[in-house]
């Protein structure tokens, strides 16, 4: 009795999760599992509903699997998940002029650190002189 | 009672660590040797101080608030002792000790000899000396309250798992130990200069600390794969990124300083890279710690701490800067050299090695920058550093495979390709058939195809010098890259060809995985030292129905932490892991929660153990690397030692 107490009060601790049904096309479930994966789980640090088993990681699998069936493309199933939570809710940033200086940033140091290769591999080339 | 003497020894270390750097900033000619000295026992007391605390966690005394707040008595005595560092005061002990053993070290094998050697004791002590009043004023762990507690509160029971109890000390090692080339650099700023005489001192330290740091790193992600039970093995989380952008740059300042050893290139750069490596341990070990990096409002919930480290972090930081932005022009060395050459390969290295800490430190940091400007939020995970770090890293390891074919000085690029014919066949063949495995894929064939391109190399190589004898330094070098090009395969076949699912199951039932197939046998109730757990019986059958191997995934629940807990399973081979875990299907009635039943995820990760092997073999190479001279010279002291006796 004393575990099966034990063992109550660790579900409903855990958040109880409904099953939880895969799809049955083997095809729209390998998109399904992609698209968890680029999308955030709203209440968690740095996880993505792949990577959660919060209810609402769980939720929110459900509705993209629902929405996948429906016959809806991965850009609606984004919109839609945006409009609801914004953009936060996307893992991979959109490209947008608040977050130019994020994609542009990397690429641009390793262009300008390129540069700065450049100009010292000629510099200090035997054959230059 | 050893709270007590924990606090005493720990006002003892600090001060040792001011005399230590008081000492070695004198101009008195003893200055030198007080200063070792002081070192030592500076070291000695925090050691001192550390022990106490252990022995406070090892005893469960409960009027010790960290104590309480950390352990509990239940826990198994193994994991009661490690909760002594498990928690934010411990840790900072636990860095102030290994600072103090480092230091300690420094001192003893180079500290006495130089001028800036000597300045670089007393950069060791003030740093020392910093963290250590920290400790004492915003960060005490042997704090007591009155009345004791009757029991702790626990610790995380995700972190009760042997991976995790080593994970911060190798960690720790790795960021600390790059305060000797910090303080190193800083005194060669002040009072010597920056040569190929310098580089050969300092680089042995750096080569320690990259590879425990590469360990440590490498330890939290195995961690994560067993413990988090989502199959993963990275997240791309603050914290973890945290930790990766020394280890980014310190992969650069390896490389820089071999240039600076071997032909006296790039001085300036190289100390720079020095400072910047350590000032991102310091952020990565203190804004970790501090919550910054989880919410910008976690930081002010303790402003006293945040503030605190931010002061420690704004002096070091912007000192080292500074002196550097004044001396940086004296520094310039006019050495040639082909683009071809091995030292243009390093500097490829280092223009890829900066731009992937540039893209981590920005992927990690931008999104708390919104957050203070007050825009719309927005999150940056995986997508992004996949889109920006892995192509990077792919362009670097293309010329890391070219790199031990290249001569220093001279060469073509001709004739360094010309050389690595057979590692090109091999990349290409690989990189071809991924693509006929995976069509559509182009990031993953690449770095499949960059890592045998990097592997092959190594074996060119070696097999080319398989008649001379090898220094340490090679075998560090071919080590450390061959881990490298293991961990990248296993990496990318990771990421191409992992498969999963996950299905609600009654007992007897087989899930399908592929060519695997998994039967749920059913569950059974277990107890151990302080928790319950469901225990899942998986049976591994092949093609005639056969069980081959039977798997035990649990569900834990800790009842001091009311945590429950997934340990998954696994069944490893040398291709591959099976990772399952198990999960219970539940519904509400009412008040109620029935379990409806369970559902069984597994996941086939190809090659996945090809990580930490490699990962495990590149932090050896490097270990090797920075040992090696220290151990040679003994070996050979000893060796001319022994005639010498004979002869008397």
């Amino acid at each position: 009795m004393r575990v099966l107490m034990i063992v109550l009060t660790a579900l409903i601790l855990s958040g109880a999760s409904a099953p939880e049904r895969p799809l049955d096309d083997p095809a729209q479930e390998s998109r399904a599992l992609d698209l968890f994966k680029e999308l955030r789980c709203p209440t968690c640090i740095a996880q993505s509903i792949h990577d959660s088993n919060a209810d609402i990681a769980v939720d929110l699998r459900a509705i993209v699997r629902e929405q996948i069936t429906e016959g809806r493309s991965n850009a609606q199933i984004r919109e839609f998940l945006v409009a609801r939570y914004g953009d936060v809710i996307l893992l991979r940033p959109p490209v947008n002029t608040a977050t130019l200086p994020l994609w542009l940033g990397p690429w641009l140091i390793f262009l300008f650190g390129g540069i700065v290769v450049f100009v010292a591999l000629r510099k200090h080339n035997t054959k230059a002189d | 009672m050893s709270a007590e003497l924990g606090l005493l020894s720990l006002l003892l270390a600090l001060g040792c660590a001011l005399l230590q750097s008081y000492a070695a900033f004198s101009k008195d000619k003893n200055g030198a040797a007080l200063a070792v000295s002081a070192a030592r026992a500076h070291a000695v007391a925090v050691l001192a101080s550390f022990m106490f605390l252990l022995a406070a966690f090892a005893a469960t005394d409960f009027s010790v608030t960290s104590v309480v707040a950390n352990s509990h008595s239940t826990k198994p005595m193994f994991y009661k002792i490690a909760a002594g560092w498990g928690n934010h005061e411990g840790s900072m002990l636990l860095w102030a000790l290994l600072l103090g053993i480092y230091g300690a070290a420094f001192a003893q094998f180079q500290g006495g000899q130089t001028r800036d050697g000597r300045f670089a004791v007393g950069v060791l002590g003030l740093l020392s000396a910093g963290v250590l009043a920290f400790i004492a004023l915003a960060s005490n762990p042997f704090w007591r309250q009155i009345p004791a507690a009757v029991d702790g509160r626990g610790l995380n029971p995700l972190l009760q798992d042997v991976g995790l109890i080593i994970h911060p000390p190798l960690l720790y090692l790795g960021y600390v130990g790059f305060a000797v080339p910090f303080a190193m650099a800083v005194g060669a700023l002040a009072k010597g200069t920056i040569d190929a005489n310098w580089a050969k001192r300092a680089r042995p330290w750096m080569l320690i600390a990259w590879g425990f740091l590469t360990w440590g790193i490498a330890l939290g992600s195995w961690w994560a794969y067993r413990e988090l039970g989502w199959g993963g093995y990275w997240f791309w989380d603050p914290v973890e990124n945290a930790s990766l952008l020394p280890w980014l740059v310190g992969a650069a300042l390896v490389h820089s300083t071999l240039v600076l050893e071997r032909r006296g290139g790039f001085p300036g750069w190289t100390v720079l890279l020095a400072i910047v490596t350590f000032s991102l341990s310091l952020i990565g070990t203190f804004i970790v710690r501090s919550g910054l990096l989880t919410s910008v409002h976690a930081f002010a919930v303790d402003p006293e701490r945040g503030l605190a480290i931010l002061a420690y972090l704004v002096v070091t930081i912007g000192g080292a800067m500074t002196l550097f932005a004044m001396r940086a022009r004296d520094f310039e060395s006019d050495i040639r050299f082909t683009p071809a050459s091995r030292e243009a390969m390093v500097l490829v290295n280092n223009l890829v090695m900066s731009s992937a800490a540039a893209a981590v430190f920005l992927g990690t940091l931008y999104p708390l920058l919104i957050d203070a400007i007050g825009a719309a939020p927005l999150s940056v995970g995986a997508p992004f550093f996949a889109a920006t770090a892995v192509p990077l890293f792919i362009i670097g390891m293309a010329a890391m495979g070219l790199a031990p074919m290249a001569m220093w000085r001279k060469g073509t690029l001709m004739q360094t390709v010309g050389q690595s014919r057979f590692a090109l066949g091999i990349a290409l063949a690989g990189f071809a058939l991924t693509m006929a495995l995976k069509p559509g894929a182009i990031m993953g064939p690449l770095a499949v195809g960059a890592s045998l391109w990097v592997g092959a190399g190594m074996i060119t190589h070696s097999v080319r010098r398989r008649k001379t004898l090898w220094t340490l330094d090679q075998w560090a070098m071919v080590l450390g890259h061959i881990g490298l090009a293991i961990a990248a395969l296993g990496m990318a076949s990771t990421a191409l060809f992992s498969t999963e699912v996950s299905q609600a199951v009654v007992p007897g039932q087989v899930v399908q995985l592929g060519k695997i197939q998994a039967r749920f046998d059913g569950i059974t109730g277990v107890t151990g030292p302080n928790f319950t757990a469901e225990r899942a019986q998986i049976s591994i059958l092949d093609k005639t129905g056969k069980v081959t191997r039977v798997l035990y995934p649990e569900r834990r629940f800790y009842p001091a932490s009311g945590m429950p807990t997934t340990e998954a399973a696994l069944a490893s081979t040398v291709f591959g892991d099976l990772h399952v875990t198990i999960s219970a299907l539940t519904e509400k009635g009412g008040e109620k929660t029935i379990i409806k039943g369970w559902a069984v995820r597994l996941f086939n990760r190809p090659l996945i153990g090809w990580i930490w092997v490699g990962a495990a073999m590149t932090g050896f190479g490097s270990l090797v690397g920075g040992f090696g001279p220290g151990w040679r010279r003994r070996r050979q002291n000893l060796v001319a030692r022994v005639p010498s006796k004979s002869a008397s």
